[in-house]
C-alpha cells in the first residue's frame, strides 16, 4: 500500500478514486478483521465443480467429477472407509493370541516402538476379552465385538499389516495418502480423480467426523494435496444440518438466489476469461452451483424419515450409545445409493480417550468405542447385503496402526502404539468373505508372515475399483506420482 | 479454517452487503448508476465499462420486478453479488 496517499476520509463521497484498492475497501469495511475473515472464507471453500450443467440447466461447466470408467473390470463402485482413529488394539479384537493371556503381568523381552520410543522389554497386558469362534469360517473374534462377530463370513482379515510410523499424525497421513508427510492427495481424492462420481448433486468424496472433533492434522486427512482442489473431501454431518452455511438466509427466496447466481456466473466467467490458467476460479464458479443444488440434495440425503423402524434399529440409531455412529453408517449407505464414490467415517476424534488411543485403560477405552460402533457397523454390512449393495461397495475397517501387547506404563492396562503389526478387515466389493491372511508373532507385536504394508491395502482398494494400482498416477513435481509410491505395490491377492 | 460450501454467501457477507448498500445509498442517494459504478470500483479496483454498468442496472431492475424487492433490498442483493465475485475474492 502507498502510505504517502492522503487519508481516505478526505475524499468526498462518490468521487472517482483511482488508486484505491480492494484492500482499502476491506480496511474501511471493518479493518483487519474483515480481511482475515474473508481470507478464511476464501481458503476454506475449495469445494469444487462437480457438474456438467449449471443449476439453470443450460450453462456448461468443466466437470472434474464426471463419472469415468476404470481401465480394468471393477468389482467395487464405492468405498466406505471406517476409520478407527487412535489405533484399535488387534490382540483385544480380531487377532487371537491365546499365549498372551498366561503372560499377563510378566515382564518379557520384546522389541516395541511406540510414542514412548523404542524398548526391548515390557510388561505383558493379556487380552482383556475372551475370544470365541464365529460363523462358518470359525473366525476367532473377541467379545468386545458381539455384533461384528456375526458378520465374519462376509469379512476378510489382514492380520499382518505394518506401517511406517507409530505416531498418530504421520501414521494418519500414511493410511490416508500413502505418505507420512503432508501434501499428497488422499485416497478419496485419488479415487474420484480416477473415477469421478455418479451424483452431480453431491460431493464425490465425503468425510464424516467423530462428534468429539476431527483427527490430528484435521483437513490434511482429506486433502487433495497437489491435485486440483476439486478432489478434496467434503465434511458432511449426519444430523439435521448436514452442512453449515448451506441454507439460504431468511428473507431470501430461491428464485432470488438463482437470479444472483446467474449474474454472478456471468461476471465470474468474464473475469476468468483473462485468467484461464487459474483453475481455482473455475472451481469457485461451479462451487456456487453445486451448493445451490445441494440446498435440496443434502437435506434429502440426511432425511431418515423414510427409513423403517427396523432399519434404524439395525444401525442402533434407536439407542443412545450407538445412535451417533449409527446415523453415520446409515448416511453412508444412503450416499452409496446416491452414487457418492468415497465415504470416510471416523470413529474417534480429538485427543486421548475420545478416540481408540488407549494408553491408560484398554478396557474402559475399547469398551466405549467398540460399544459405539459394533452394532452400527454390523448393521451396515447386513443392510448393504440385504439390498444387494455389498457386492459393489468396498468396506474397509481399521486405524492408523495397532497397539502393543505390553503396557506403556508401570501400572494399568494401557497399550502404546504399534505400527510393526496390526489388523485391518475388508468386506464387500469383491472381497472374499470368511478369509484371514497374514500373521503376527505369538505376542502380536509384529507382523511375521505374509506381511502387508499400507500400500498393499491401498493397492487392493484400487484394484477392486478397477485400477492398476501401479498405473494410476498424477504428474506433479516431475514425477508420475502414485498412491502406492514409485516402487509400486501389489494388491493382497489372498482376499480377492 | 472455515469450510464453507457457499463460500462467501454466508452470514458474515450478508451483513457486510447490507452495510455496503447503506454506504452506497448515502454516498449517491437516488442515483443507481453512480451506486453501481462505485460498487464495482470499490470491489475490483477497476473502472467499470458502460456495458457492465448497464447490465448490472438491468439486473437490479429485474430483481425488483421478479422478486418484488424494494430499491434498497435489491441493492443489498447486488452488493452481496459483488462481494461474492471472484474479481473481489481473488487478488491478481
Amino acid at each position: 500500500m502507498d502510505n504517502a496517499r492522503p487519508p481516505l476520509t478526505t475524499r468526498s463521497p462518490g468521487s472517482q478514486f483511482c488508486g484505491r484498492t480492494r484492500r482499502e475497501l476491506l480496511w474501511e469495511a471493518g479493518g483487519g478483521f474483515a480481511s482475515v475473515a474473508l481470507t478464511a472464507l476464501l481458503g476454506g471453500d475449495g469445494f469444487l465443480s462437480r457438474q456438467t450443467v449449471a443449476a439453470d440447466g443450460v450453462s456448461r461447466f468443466v466437470n472434474p467429477m464426471a463419472p469415468r470408467k476404470p481401465a480394468l473390470p471393477a468389482r467395487a463402485k464405492s468405498v466406505i472407509f471406517l476409520f478407527m482413529y487412535g489405533g484399535p488394539s488387534h490382540v483385544d479384537t480380531f487377532d487371537y493370541k491365546p499365549k498372551l493371556y498366561g503372560l499377563d503381568g510378566k515382564t518379557i523381552d520384546v522389541k516395541t516402538f511406540g510414542r514412548s520410543g523404542k524398548k526391548n522389554q515390557g510388561r505383558v497386558v493379556g487380552p482383556k476379552w475372551a475370544f470365541r469362534q464365529h460363523g462358518q469360517c470359525g473366525k476367532y473374534v473377541s467379545d468386545v465385538f458381539p455384533h461384528l462377530a456375526a458378520c465374519v463370513d462376509d469379512m476378510a482379515f489382514v492380520h499382518s499389516m505394518y506401517a511406517d510410523s507409530p505416531i498418530h499424525g504421520s501414521a494418519m497421513l500414511m493410511m490416508n495418502s500413502g505418505r507420512i508427510i503432508s501434501g499428497h492427495p488422499c485416497l478419496g481424492s485419488r479415487v474420484t480423480y480416477g473415477l469421478g462420481s455418479e451424483n452431480e448433486n453431491l460431493p464425490g468424496f465425503v468425510v464424516m467426523l467423530d462428534r468429539t472433533g476431527g483427527p490430528i492434522s484435521g483437513a490434511k486427512n482429506w486433502s487433495s494435496g497437489y491435485m486440483p482442489a476439486a478432489f478434496q473431501g467434503t465434511v458432511l454431518r449426519a444430523g439435521d444440518v448436514p452442512i453449515h452455511d448451506l441454507a439460504i438466509p431468511e428473507g431470501t427466496d430461491r428464485a432470488t438466489r438463482r437470479l444472483l447466481l446467474d449474474r454472478l456466473r456471468e461476471k465470474n466467467e468474464a473475469h476468468r476469461a483473462l485468467r484461464s490458467d487459474n483453475t481455482e476460479l473455475a472451481a469457485r464458479i461451479a462451487a456456487y452451483e453445486l451448493a445451490f443444488k445441494m440446498q435440496d440434495s443434502a437435506p434429502e440425503a440426511v432425511d431418515f424419515s423414510q427409513e423403517t423402524a427396523e432399519t434404524l434399529a439395525l444401525y442402533g440409531v434407536d439407542r443412545p450409545e450407538t445412535s451417533d455412529f449409527g446415523r453415520k453408517c446409515l448416511l453412508a449407505r444412503r450416499l452409496v445409493e446416491r452414487g457418492v464414490r468415497f465415504i470416510q467415517v471416523y470413529s474417534g476424534g480429538a485427543h486421548n480417550d475420545d478416540n481408540w488411543d488407549a494408553h491408560n485403560d484398554i478396557i474402559a477405552n475399547h469398551s466405549k468405542h467398540a460399544g459405539h460402533t459394533d452394532k452400527p457397523i454390523a448393521g451396515l454390512i447386513k443392510d448393504l447385503k440385504q439390498r444387494g449393495l455389498l457386492d459393489e461397495t468396498l468396506i474397509v475397517w481399521g486405524g492408523e496402526f495397532g497397539r502393543q501387547p505390553t503396557a506403556e506404563y508401570a501400572q494399568g492396562t494401557g497399550r502404546d502404539h504399534n505400527s510393526y503389526g496390526f489388523t485391518m478387515w475388508l468386506a464387500g466389493g469383491g472381497i472374499k468373505g470368511g478369509t484371514s491372511v497374514g500373521q503376527t508373532d505369538e505376542l502380536g507385536s509384529a507382523a511375521v508372515e505374509n506381511r502387508f504394508h499400507v500400500k498393499n491395502l491401498h493397492a487392493t482398494m484400487l484394484t477392486q475399483l478397477g485400477f492398476d494400482p501401479n498405473g494410476l498416477s498424477y504428474f506433479y513435481g516431475g514425477l508420475h506420482q502414485k498412491l502406492v509410491g514409485a516402487e509400486g505395490a501389489d494388491p493382497i491377492r489372498q482376499i480377492i | 479454517m472455515v469450510r464453507s460450501l457457499t463460500g462467501s454467501l454466508t452470514i458474515f457477507t450478508n451483513e457486510q452487503a447490507a452495510r455496503f448498500a447503506e454506504r452506497l445509498r448515502k454516498e449517491s442517494p437516488g442515483d443507481l448508476a453512480a451506486q453501481v459504478r462505485r460498487a464495482i470500483r470499490l470491489t475490483t479496483g477497476a473502472c467499470p465499462t458502460g456495458d457492465e454498468v448497464a447490465r448490472d442496472i438491468a439486473w437490479i431492475d429485474e430483481l425488483r420486478r421478479k422478486s418484488r424487492l424494494a430499491d434498497q433490498a435489491a441493492l443489498v442483493q447486488y452488493c452481496l453479488m459483488t462481494l461474492s465475485a471472484n474479481a473481489f475474492l481473488y487478488l491478481d
